[in-house]
């Protein structure tokens, strides 16, 4: 029988430390990184573009099936702003990616990982840097033109808060 | 107040003077916020020599600094050519999949020394080379959703020495349509005069305002750059470098071109060119100058959208000789990193000097009630109560107050005039010290009357608290 508190502390901070990142990625394979809260789709942004697709001649089937079911839900992602037309200020239109230092300078960047994402016509909302919660209805589907694959997902955006 | 005016007018140069100085300080943080007017771009890529982002993005979107260097003509040429025989690959260097629009710039010449001169395409203006107009997606916006409007005249011939200018030109020039102009490549310095260049281009169009440094530029045909014989000594000597081969020695202070009779056929011949004398047009020598020993300075590019911006970048800043950047990341970056902390400087400048100057009415008028306190029992003797003594105190330094800020509008706005001036005379930029924004400069006028009046409170406090009988006994 172990008595000593500092047993239990020391066996509760391993299996934190060991545990956690296990459950975490347990968790994503099990789910896909797909989570319901409430009348939302919560959308891991990493595991929704983590898969391999030929960036000129892609098709939609290329997308694993969960993330092709998505099409028309109602979903929230976290991620990063990035809008290439705007150095501040309310925008438009913007991309959402899951970390623009970790997309799009470790290797070339890929089609998947960029949510092409529309604000309502006549809305705007404000640039920010930080990570923003981006709630909307999710559109799944290869676009290609000009021999590249131009968009695989897109978003019409409801709400953008910062995370 | 009449009383003490020697004090009183010494207060209101103290309000004056920190309301000048308030007034010129937010008027400075305005105007160098407005230098970088645009904060948005209707292309996504700029493609440039490697070398500073910031430098690049300057050069071709602000026309600030000198460029960072050519690049070869053909690499503008690979972003357009979608015509690949059917079967045959694309080439890795070939990015047409990944460029709806590209759009070439070369610069290095100045009118008056001030003004820079870009070459550039008809497509830049929404015209093809026969001075038809293009469809509205295939012509670059300068921001989201506008394009460049000729407000009076024409869009220039692609092979004719004509010029469309920025709206601000001929006001600050005097070069209107029908005026023509020469170009300066460097102005003149101490003990060297101004290298000028012997063409004359005629301006044929002025753009409509755009608000952004496209406003203060001259524009001249791609071509027309190539024939300066200088220009054209230079890109050879470059070609030949990129070539790895020792370049021929130029001269920049030559200029080999001078003016010739037309042949019988009209026909004026030069080291670059052959000028048609019947119709105005320009034939560039191609032999002497092919395409392949062209350069730019610049390419504007508006990708297709998705990844192929990040993907052109990541192409590009991997190879050796060029770079392509985003123009709204550099000044993204640019202005949390400079304007933003130095915006936060000013407001907290402002903020102090707002303060030394309600403090220095509440220790003159704090002064000046100890001194009166004989009058102030007087008065209250004569019937006045202790609010009347206690408003007349807060009226008196929001009188002071009002003085000196109106005083100090006028000085602020006059010492940007003088900044005005001898920027204008200097640098050909002026700042704009006529502008007043009423909601900001009226705001803060309001708000150093209410601490004024806030500060004669102290003051007015002690007349408030003066014991009528003591102070009359002591007299």
């Amino acid at each position: 029988m172990i008595r000593s508190w500092r047993t239990y502390a020391l066996i509760a901070t391993v299996l934190f430390l060991f545990g956690y990142p296990i459950y975490i990625y347990t968790d994503a394979l099990i789910t896909g990184g797909i989570t319901r809260r409430g009348d939302l789709l919560v959308v891991d942004l990493k595991a929704l573009s983590s898969f391999e697709m030929d960036q000129d001649t892609g098709t939609t089937d290329d997308i694993p099936v969960r993330y092709r079911q998505l099409d028309g839900k109602r979903v929230l992602m976290t991620g990063q702003m990035w809008d290439p037309y705007a150095a501040d200020g309310r925008i438009r239109a913007f991309t959402l990616v899951y970390s623009i230092s970790n997309c799009c300078f470790n290797g070339p960047p890929k089609v998947q990982h960029f949510i092409q994402a529309t604000v309502p016509s006549g809305q705007a909302v404000e640039y920010s840097s930080d990570f923003v919660d981006v709630v909307g209805t999710l559109h799944v589907g290869v676009q290609a033109a000009e021999g590249h694959v131009q968009s695989v997902y897109r978003i019409d955006v409801e709400k953008v808060a910062k995370d | 107040m009449r009383q003490r005016a020697l004090s009183t007018w010494l207060t209101t140069l103290s309000v004056m003077l920190g309301v000048g100085l308030a007034v010129a300080i937010m008027i400075l943080g305005r105007e160098s916020q407005s230098l970088f007017g645009q904060n948005d771009y209707g292309y996504d890529a700029i493609i440039g020599k490697k070398g500073s982002k910031m430098q690049l993005v300057l050069n071709t979107v602000y026309h600030m600094d000198v460029s960072p260097g050519n690049i070869p003509y053909d690499q503008y040429t690979r972003l357009l050519d979608p015509h690949l025989p059917k079967g045959v690959p694309m080439p890795a260097d070939n990015y047409f999949k990944y460029v709806k629009i590209a759009e070439p710039t070369v610069v290095g010449d100045t009118l008056n020394g001030l003004y820079r001169i870009v070459g550039v395409k008809t497509s830049f203006f929404g015209f093809d080379e026969h001075g038809d107009p293009l469809k509205p997606e295939d012509v670059l916006d300068y921001r989201p959703g506008q394009k460049l409007e000729i407000a009076n005249g024409h869009g220039f011939a692609y092979n004719k020495f004509e010029a469309v200018v920025g709206s601000d030109i001929p006001r600050l020039t005097g070069n209107g349509i029908g005026t023509t102009f020469k170009a300066t490549h460097t102005p003149a310095s101490a003990g060297h005069p101004a290298d000028i260049h012997m063409q004359d281009w005629t301006v044929v169009g002025v753009l409509a305002p755009t608000h952004t440094a496209i406003d203060r530029v001259v524009y001249i045909p791609l071509l027309s750059f190539y024939t300066i014989a200088e220009h054209g000594a230079g890109l050879i000597a470059q070609a030949k470098l990129r070539q790895g081969e020792a370049p021929p020695d130029v001269d920049p202070d030559s200029d080999a071109d001078q003016p010739h009779p037309p042949d019988a056929n009209g026909i004026q011949h030069f080291s670059n060119y052959n000028f048609d004398t019947k119709d105005q047009t320009i034939h560039l020598n191609l032999e002497k100058l092919p395409p392949e020993v062209w350069a730019i300075s610049a390419i504007l590019v508006q990708s297709r959208g998705g990844d192929t911006e990040q993907a052109l970048e990541y192409d590009l800043n991997n190879s050796t000789d060029v770079m392509a950047v985003n123009p709204a990341s550099v000044m993204r970056e640019f202005f949390n990193t400079f304007l933003m902390p130095m915006q936060w400087l000013l407001l907290l400048i402002c903020s102090l000097v707002t303060i030394v100057a309600a403090v220095g009415i509440l220790v003159s008028i704090y002064n000046s009630v100890s001194a009166r306190l004989k009058e102030i029992a007087i008065i209250r003797a004569l019937g006045a109560t202790r609010t009347t003594v206690l408003t007349l105190i807060c009226i008196e330094a929001g009188l002071v107050a009002l003085f000196g800020s109106i005083l100090g509008l006028i000085a602020g706005h006059g010492v940007n005039a003088l900044g005005a001036w001898y920027m204008a005379r200097n640098y050909g930029e002026a700042l704009g010290y006529d502008y007043v924004e009423y909601f900001l400069e009226a705001g803060y006028i309001l708000a150093v009357l209410i601490l004024a009046v806030f500060a004669g409170l102290v003051p007015a406090m002690k007349a408030y608290r003066t014991p009528v009988a003591t102070n009359l006994v002591a007299t």
